[in-house]
């Protein structure tokens, strides 16, 4: 697995406890840089992450200020990404961390996880279902996605990819 | 790519809040351009992008209830008269939303919520001093109020074809319009470059996207101007038959004739049959909208949860640009759909006296 | 014990409810109770939505029968209830699909037609006008140039159209001599496509939460209640006839458990296919041996389910990468549901509405690069066609109460005995054989062909109604024979289950009880 000595650490599998912390505008802002950063890995951002970001503080602030809280969750993930940082350079470290993280499928009977695996569960994982379903999904194809507000049924775009029946020419040809 | 995290500044001072009453837009495009603007301090020119921004914002809100109340009183909401408005009223949501968006950009915090008299209520003049010679009522949808709609949306440069007796044009052309604030809008942002950031903005259907750079403030000004604000450019020419600008939708109204390309001269003509749908007659809401004392209680209950309503959705909208982020922008959304379930029922109902039915006040209230 | 309640309605989901705005509607000041057994989950809340989105899991599937509280391996074949029903304030409509289909002339006839099953004690035409309601307040979104079934009123709101992806199947249908159709869903004016249905962020799917918040928001109807965590464990009567009072099991207090008796004037049972004969079953007395309502051994009894049937195609490339883009199917067919069909059983066909599914969060969290992933994408494609097929009730098919401890809700558990017959099982392999036949047509490789389990999700038949106390429990006011003020309104009280979705139908006698009631109120 990658990471050092703070990634590796086992601790419970249950979720980091949140009591008395809070995450700070700093720490927004280095979870946003973490979040903005899947979509250059998968390239599947059509114009820019900023498009997501009111989006993206909503689901944040959802998931920290209500119970369960994910702040402890969130300032793991953000050590375990600066450790990464520090032994790879930033694009290795985040190349690492998406796509040879080496942590493996998490055995349903084991009691531990290790810090880097909870960041993967918790935030990276989760970031990564927000960002398909808030727009990533598009650059496969699609009009809509499970969870995309695609919008009103009476605007004029349609909201799916729609069958189109073929024309039958009636046309007298003359 | 480095990891950099710039300390944004949301503070305004609540003396720095926009007095969007001022009259004269033909000022407030002078500050945004003249060279003397270039001597002020960056404060000073920054407050001055606000304010123009916070007078875009009204504008853009003002058309929406007077376009609402002429699409709910269509009966058949299916009908193709039904879908062209609801799609007017829809882009004005969105250009109010990028104003929004633009202000918001800079550290502005859009105002549209205010309950007391210096609020938003109809019958009204376009706020910020724009084509004074226009007067905004809430009616149903008639030939008058078209009329009044063709004039509102009357291009900049001139109708792009056929012949249309705007009784306005003179004063159109003395006139600064919305569509040369936001040019003036536009200019400035790239004069002064102002730092910006999309975190107080939203993005979603009604709001298609943040605005976080001076490209984006192009697209934005670009969209706003082609669909709408009467300006070059937004003929059939140049928008397509299937995405017309709000001028050329009411006009097919209008005529009662959709709008067609010849295929073989490319000239754009009055061809189909386009019928005129059926109606409440919603009687022209008087200044102040109906009192309490003057109908039964039924009609006060529709027209005061409306009010309660509305006021409510307008309060979560601004709320969007403020604290309550994106949650506030979804939770309008469906409070928007419950304007209907009072509106509706309203123009059903005959104002007795035979004037012809009531209709939503669009009243800010306090909530 | 002093207070005597207009009405007394058990259960909030979407029978309940309906009753208890038509009756408020008519008289603001009416006297309602309404007890729900489960809890109140809030709805539109944004937490819930995200941990949806990103953990999959609803915020009411704690409510579901879990496993051992609902055995159903007692006959040949196992009955699932894990996630066929929500015990909470709205009760199912929380997680409904919504897809709102009319029944057919014929199936209320089954019996007349096939000597199989039942008949019901009134006809198509005395419950249509109620299917125009129905369609009207759930707002059904539907296809008026379709005929499956009789209609005097348009759809109120216009049909989704069919997806790019569904075009093959169409195109194998029409081959076929099948009648496509459009799948009619309820789905409000403010629906925004999101596609999470089963826990939509604007409320822009039916749900009986929404219609109990305004009926409780509205200040005209001082004389309306609606108690959550409150299950009901007895009804009393006073001689045969005339049911008395209920026994309530207050479990508001998470300290302290209040037990009380209730009066009315009429009880309403509307607690679901499974909980309504139960509490009859269980309000045994002396005029009642073997509980209210089932002197002639009818409560829990001829359960019907749908079987469902499945074919999966599999093509081996996937060009336009299609993928399913809503949460529900938008191609159907009826063409399988007509009188004719009813010997061997109806099905009412739909294209599966997650296939063809790429997860491409998942395989994006799974390490696939963007390479990998377009791979995925245009790889092998699957695509399903899939059918409710109509079942018969059978005497011997049954639920009853199981013994134990009762749930975490205070219900008594259940136990189901289910047995397909040999003759239902060549059916099933005739309807499969059908199927194969489009997925074949469509030039795709069959993945599998195969019935289901029988589930819990469009249970029917368990209280039905009947022309006499010889063949149902109840009459066709869907009052218990035998009593003056007990009804019944679930799906259980459904003679026969047709091969569509409940809802409708049971929004549809909900309003017909509700007239019925207004008309007779005196009485």
């Amino acid at each position: 697995m990658i990471g050092g000595k703070y990634c590796c650490e086992n601790i419970p599998k249950e979720m980091i406890l949140s009591d008395g912390l809070e995450l700070t505008p700093g720490n927004i802002e280095f979870l946003w840089k973490i979040f903005v950063q899947i979509g250059y890995c998968w390239k599947n951002v059509k114009y820019e992450s900023s498009n997501l970001k009111s989006s993206w503080l909503e689901f944040v602030q959802a998931k920290t200020t209500v119970a369960p809280s994910y702040t402890g969750e969130y300032l793991n993930a953000i050590k375990c990404v600066l450790e990464l940082i520090n032994i790879y350079d930033e694009t290795h470290a985040f190349y690492n961390l998406f796509l040879a993280n080496g942590i493996g499928k998490e055995d349903p009977k084991a009691t531990q996880l290790t810090r880097l695996a909870h960041a993967k569960k918790f935030v990276i994982n989760e970031f990564i279902r927000m960002q398909v379903m808030a727009s990533g999904f598009k650059h496969f194809g699609g009009e809509n996605y499970a969870g995309y507000v695609k919008g009103s049924r009476y605007s004029l775009n349609p909201e799916v990819r729609e069958f189109v029946e073929l024309q039958q020419n009636t046309y007298n040809q003359k | 790519m480095t990891l950099k995290f710039a300390q944004q500044d949301y503070n305004i001072k609540s003396s720095q809040l926009i007095n969007a009453a001022d009259p004269c837009i033909t000022d407030a495009i002078a500050v945004l351009t003249n060279e003397a603007r270039l001597a002020e301090s960056a404060e000073t020119r920054l407050l001055n992008l606000k304010t123009a921004l916070q007078r875009a914002v009204m504008l853009e809100f003002a058309t929406i209830p007077i376009y609402l109340s002429a699409l709910w009183s269509i009966k058949d909401n299916l009908h193709p008269v039904a879908k062209s408005i609801r799609n007017v009223v829809q882009e004005e949501m969105l250009h109010l939303a990028l104003a929004s968006n633009m202000l918001a950009s800079i550290g502005g915090v859009p105002k549209i919520y205010d309950p007391s008299e210096n609020g938003l209520s109809y019958p009204t003049h376009l706020p910020g001093g724009v084509h004074p010679e226009l007067f905004l009522e809430l009616s149903g949808l008639t030939d008058k109020t078209l009329d009044d709609f063709l004039e509102i949306e009357l291009p900049q440069d001139g109708v792009e074809f056929g012949d249309y007796p705007s009784r306005t044009a003179e004063a159109h052309a003395e006139n600064e319009t919305i569509g040369g604030l936001y040019d003036a809008i536009n200019t400035e942002f790239k004069s002064l470059m102002p730092k910006m950031s999309p975190d107080k903005q939203v993005s979603g259907p009604l709001s298609w996207f943040v605005v976080d750079n001076v490209q984006k403030i192009d697209s934005a000004i670009h969209w706003i101007k082609e669909q709408g604000e009467g300006s070059i450019g937004n003929g059939p020419q140049s928008t397509g038959l299937s995405k017309l600008s709000h001028f050329y939708r009411f006009w097919e109204i209008r005529k009662r004739k959709k709008i067609e390309q010849d295929p073989a001269t490319g000239d754009f003509f009055f061809g189909r049959e386009m019928a005129f749908p059926e109606v409440w007659p919603m009687a022209v809401v008087p200044p102040g909208g109906y009192q309490k004392e003057n109908v039964s209680p039924e009609v006060w209950e529709l027209l005061e949860r409306f009010d309660h309503t509305y006021s409510s959705l307008i309060k979560l909208l601004e709320s969007a640009w403020g604290d309550g982020g994106q949650a506030a922008l979804w939770k309008a959304i469906e409070v928007m759909f419950d304007l209907e379930k009072f509106a509706l029922p309203l123009m059903q109902l005959p104002i007795p006296g035979g004037e012809g039915n009531y209709g939503p006040c669009f009243r800010l209230i306090p909530v | 014990m002093s207070k005597v309640y207009d009405y007394i309605i058990v259960g909030s989901g979407v029978a309940g409810i309906t009753i208890a705005k038509r009756l408020l509607e008519a008289d603001p000041l009416t006297s309602i109770l309404i007890l729900e057994a489960g809890p109140e989950i809030p709805a539109k809340n944004r937490r819930f939505w995200w941990d949806y989105i990103t953990l999959g899991k609803t915020p009411y599937d704690f409510t579901y029968d879990k496993p051992g509280q609902a055995p159903g391996n007692l006959g040949n074949i196992n009955f699932i209830s894990e996630g066929a029903r929500v015990k909470a304030y709205g009760g199912s409509t929380m997680h409904w699909g919504a897809w709102a289909l009319r029944f057919k002339p014929e199936d209320f006839q089954l019996y007349t037609n096939t000597g199989k099953g039942a008949d019901w004690p009134i006809s198509y035409d005395e419950l249509e006008p109620y299917y125009n309601q129905a369609e009207e307040y759930l707002s059904v979104c539907g296809d008026d140039t379709e005929n499956w079934a009789p209609r005097s009123k348009p759809y109120p709101m216009p049909a989704f159209q069919w997806t790019a992806a569904d075009g093959v199947m169409i195109k194998a249908f029409r081959k076929l001599g099948i009648m496509p159709g459009k799948m009619p869903v309820a789905r409000y004016r403010k629906c925004f496509t999101t596609g999470t249905c089963k826990y939509c962020p604007f409320g822009s799917r039916f749900s009986a939460q929404y219609v109990l918040d305004e009926l409780r928001a509205n200040k005209r109807y001082t004389n309306f209640e609606v108690r959550t965590s409150c299950v009901v464990t007895q009804v009393h009567t006073s001689g045969k006839n005339k049911v008395e009072s209920i026994d309530v099991t207050d479990n508001r207090d998470k300290t302290q458990t209040e037990k009380y008796r209730l009066q009315a004037g009429r009880f309403i049972i509307c607690s679901g296919a499974y909980e309504t004969p139960k509490l009859l079953m269980k309000s045994k007395n002396e005029f009642w041996k073997n509980g209210i309502g089932n002197d002639h051994d009818h409560l829990g009894r001829y359960l019907i389910s749908h079987s469902m049937l499945k074919v999966r195609g599999r093509f081996p490339t996937n060009k336009e990468r299609w993928f399913q883009e809503y949460d529900f199917p938008t191609l159907m067919s009826r063409s399988y549901d007509t009188p004719a069909d009813q010997d061997i059983g109806k099905v009412f066909l739909f294209k599966n509405r997650v296939l063809p599914n790429m997860d491409i969060a998942q395989l994006m969290i799974d390490g696939n690069t963007p390479e990998q992933i377009e791979a995925v994408l245009s790889g092998p494609m699957e695509l399903e066609l899939q059918a409710f097929m109509e079942e018969k009730g059978h005497f011997d098919n049954r639920l009853e109460i199981m013994d134990g401890e009762p749930d975490e809700f205070g219900l008594p558990l259940t136990k189901i005995t289910f047995s397909r017959t040999p003759e239902e099982m060549v059916n099933t392999g005739i309807r499969l054989k059908q199927m194969e036949k489009v997925i074949e047509a469509m030039g795709y490789a069959i993945v599998y062909s195969k019935t289901e389990d029988p589930g819990g999700h469009h249970t029917t038949g368990t209280c039905r109604m009947g022309k006499t106390a010889a063949d149902g429990v109840t009459d066709l006011h869907m009052k218990v024979f035998g009593t003056d003020n007990l009804y019944l309104c679930s799906n259980g009280v459904f003679p026969t289950g047709s091969a569509v979705n409940p809802t409708l139908t049971l929004t549809a006698l909900s309003m017909r009880l509700a007239d019925h009631l207004i008309a007779n109120q005196k009485s």
